[in-house]
């Protein structure tokens, strides 16, 4: 290895293998430049996504600091790829290229505006979120991946209003998009129901069948545009079950009769089959079902024989229930809850209702054990539904009919307990303000006023502006005032009056303000 | 048949322990080659990266290898196929190279002017018997995958059936390559031909083959675990754990396989040199 000629020839061939390199590194990859960034922001995606994993392996609830710290390696995507500009003179490759590196450096901005939000830093996260929407510029995709983000966020921290402002722009701005299969949809065509669930879950009902109106619009304004097949048939689907919340039994019968000449000229369509087949005997309940009966609950029984494994099964059998129910028909009635509530147990929006009524009517007709069994385990597999706030009180209700007092008041502090224990499993659920108000109402029953104006307490602290919040600070005001507390009172009602200024109850808030003692000092706001 | 075994083993032994540098730096030139490969590997976040190594796996997979971490599942490939063409290619000359060196002790015509000329015959044959080795690896493969593999699927558990395929493909590989290996070292007599180098490279294949079955198989088993990782269990490592895990199991085969190489020539040359002075 010593003899100069050795080293000459290792001299010669290391030159000529720099060479093919460099030879190589110039014009083996076009746009290789581009690729390497997008492969460099892919790894350090990767990393912080390994990096917060790793995290929450060794505790599955971290911190707020530990959370602010992971989004370190996700705001570091951006921080070390910049996004490159596309000019008129680009080739389609490197625009698709730059394109994914804005999504990828956009998609590290919302998870670490995920893990602000976690960290209970909503101003961070919408801060990033409205960063990200400035940095999609054209690309909608992201622009929309982003405001359902932002969506979110403004919802969990209880800026409704902004919320819902938000989804109203996004019905503006993005014209729903037809999915390759009829088991996808745009996410977009879900928002006006949102809108309405969200009115719902404040208790709303004025808005929220101001939004279901707006919803029935929203969809016949996308009608009158020609469209796909299966989008035409995912609108008309969706306006249906608008129209049967609003009870047009009218145009809901026209637009089913269109659904069905959709799903007949396009085998794409036939799963669509159940949903019309229950729209149809649904929209006959509401025509028929108050003089005839039979008629609608004979469709609903062959849509849950047709097509048992649909969901719209589930809901055919509790519509039987209820119109059963309706016609004092208890043992019929009870038929079809059981049949929900063993068959489709795992159907959010028909088993909570299906096993709160099956336990109405066993306590109606007499067996008591399983009622009780059941009203006790809604909280437990249906935590966030009117059902669980429904039950634990019903379990009250029932010892205070039979006259045992003492199993009432017992069964009133056990529902307390019970509702605390939502409140403590999420904290930050829109039903936490329900169940404040249940526990508010329970402890009025129970006379501990102390504990009911603590509660009052608490619901201007965190549910203020909710409509429930308005009838709780009356309720505090009448408990205090009762226990001279007019101090107290005077600022439940000055804090009416300030977030609630639209309520027709000002006139008589103004007035029973008048009545009470002058103070020295104005409480603060809670809004 | 019990001297012959003392004879096989003495040289493999021999070749072990007489392991000298100069003698493997052509096979290390290989492994250079190799490892700057690994490094670019490393480094496909860069132009320099991406416009080598990332060319050469867009052109051997397409797109897909571009991205992070998808790109470490294609790596052992793409290094299999530069293994390939190293050894193949450069090897034809390099592996010869490495051959006469550790022949000179024993043939002083192979040290100074004479080596060139050996070199220049030596070469064609090595090159294809390379090439047909090649071929006749790939035909292996193909009747194994139509023919074996789907019998022992359906009479085996998934991972013991994974286990045993990789075993027998691997066992059908060496047993092929252990034919040629005599190809490079009768190309270096003195008066070979083209032709005559191939006929009596892999006549001497036959003659000695389970001896060289046994060096090629020996020298090559601390490599076997890395390639079994590499080949049954690469995307639970791209996936589960480092991706960059993949390019140090590479390096760490790459290099023992430079090693076997080198051990497994070294050893046949000796043997085939003892095995001429029998019959001299």
């Amino acid at each position: 290895m010593s003899r100069p000629g050795v080293k000459v020839r290792a001299a010669r061939s290391f030159a000529w293998l720099l060479a093919l390199v460099t030879a190589s590194s110039l014009s083996g990859c076009g746009n290789a430049p581009m690729l390497a960034l997008r492969y460099k922001a892919e790894r350090l995606m990767w990393q912080a996504d390994r990096k917060e994993t790793s995290a929450r392996v060794l505790d599955e609830r971290p911190d707020s600091t530990t959370l602010m710290a992971l989004r370190e390696p996700y705001l570091d995507v951006g921080r070390k790829v910049e996004i490159p500009k596309v000019t008129a003179s680009s080739s389609k490759d490197d625009s698709t290229v730059a394109r994914d590196i804005m999504r990828l450096v956009g998609n590290a901005e919302l998870q670490a505006a995920r893990l602000a939000v976690t960290a209970n830093r909503p101003d961070i996260a919408i801060e990033t979120m409205k960063r990200v929407q400035a940095m999609a510029e054209g690309d909608t995709l992201m622009l929309r991946r982003s405001d359902f983000f932002l969506v979110g966020t403004l919802r969990q921290y209880k800026r409704y209003g902004e919320a819902v402002a938000l989804m109203r722009s996004m019905l503006e701005r993005y014209p729903p998009i037809a999915s390759e299969t009829s088991e996808e949809e745009d996410a977009i065509l879900a928002i006006p129901e949102a809108m309405v669930r969200l009115y719902r879950d404040l208790n709303d009902s004025t808005s929220a069948n101001a939004a279901l109106n707006e919803a029935a619009a929203y969809y016949r304004r996308i009608l009158t545009t020609p469209h796909v097949p299966l989008l035409e048939a995912q609108v008309r689907a969706r306006l249906i079950r608008v129209e049967l919340e609003q009870g047009d039994w009218a145009s809901g019968l026209r637009d089913v009769e269109a659904l069905r000449k959709l799903g007949a000229a396009s085998p794409q369509l036939k799963n669509l089959e159940p949903e019309i087949r229950y729209s149809e005997a649904k929209l006959h309940m509401m025509h028929t079902g108050k003089e005839k009966p039979d008629e609608a609950l004979a469709l609903f029984e062959r849509v849950a024989q047709d097509f048992p494994r649909s969901p719209f099964a589930g809901r055919a059998l509790m519509d039987a229930g209820t119109l059963c129910e309706m016609h004092s028909r208890k043992e019929q009635a009870l038929s079809y809850y059981r049949r929900v509530t063993t068959s489709y147990d795992r159907l959010p929006d028909v088993a909570p209702p299906a096993f709160y009524r099956r336990a109405m009517l066993e306590e109606q007709l007499g067996d008591w054990e399983s009622a009780k069994n059941l009203l006790d385990g809604i909280p437990v597999r249906f935590p966030e539904t009117m059902a669980a706030l429904e039950a634990p009180i019903a379990i009250a209700n029932r010892y205070a009919r039979v006259g045992q007092q003492d199993a009432a008041r017992e069964a009133v502090r056990k529902a307390i307990d019970t509702y605390q224990g939502l409140i403590d499993r999420d904290t930050t659920s829109a039903f936490c303000v329900l169940y404040r108000w249940a526990t508010l109402r329970c402890q009025m029953r129970l006379e501990d006023n102390k504990g009911a104006l603590r509660t009052v307490d608490e619901m201007v602290r965190k549910d203020m502006g909710q409509a429930i919040t308005e009838q709780a600070l009356l309720h505090g005001a009448r408990i205090a005032h009762q226990h001279d507390q007019d101090l107290r009172a005077r600022g439940y009602l000055q804090l009416f009056l300030a977030n609630y200024p639209k309520s027709p109850l000002v006139g008589d808030v103004k007035k029973n303000l008048a009545k009470l003692p002058p103070a020295n000092s104005k409480p603060k706001t809670g809004a | 048949m019990h001297r012959n075994f003392r004879v096989a083993r003495a040289c493999g032994v021999e070749a072990a322990r007489d392991f000298q540098w100069h003698e493997y730096a052509p096979l290390g030139w290989i492994l250079g080659v190799q490892f700057l490969f690994l490094i670019l590997a490393l480094n496909v976040g860069t132009i320099l990266g991406m416009g080598t190594v990332g060319a050469i796996l867009r052109l051997l997979s397409g797109d897909a290898p571009l991205h992070y971490p998808t790109f470490f599942l294609y790596l052992p490939n793409a290094a299999s196929w530069l293994e390939l063409c190293l050894y193949t290619v450069a090897g034809a000359i390099l592996i010869p190279l490495a051959i006469a060196r550790i022949q000179a002790p024993m043939d002083p015509e192979l040290e100074g002017s004479g080596l060139k000329a050996r070199l220049k015959r030596a070469w064609p044959p090595t090159l294809v018997a390379g090439i047909v080795m090649a071929l006749l690896l790939w035909g292996w493969q193909w009747i194994f995958n139509q023919a074996l593999v789907p019998l022992i699927r359906a009479s085996l558990p998934q991972i013991q059936s994974a286990a045993l395929i990789w075993g027998i493909s691997m066992l059908g590989s060496y047993s092929l390559s252990a034919l040629f290996l005599y190809v490079p070292v009768v190309a270096l007599h003195p008066g070979s031909t083209f032709m005559g180098s191939l006929r009596e490279g892999v006549q001497e294949g036959l003659r000695l083959y389970k001896w060289t079955i046994l060096y090629v198989l020996i020298f090559a088993l601390p490599a076997m675990p890395f390639l079994m990782v590499m080949q049954l269990g690469m995307s639970f490592i791209a996936e589960r754990m480092r991706p960059e895990m993949v390019v140090v199991l590479i390096g760490l085969y790459a290099t023992l396989i430079s090693l076997a190489t080198y051990l497994t020539y070294a050893a046949a040359a000796r043997l085939h040199w003892a095995s001429q002075m029998e019959d001299a």
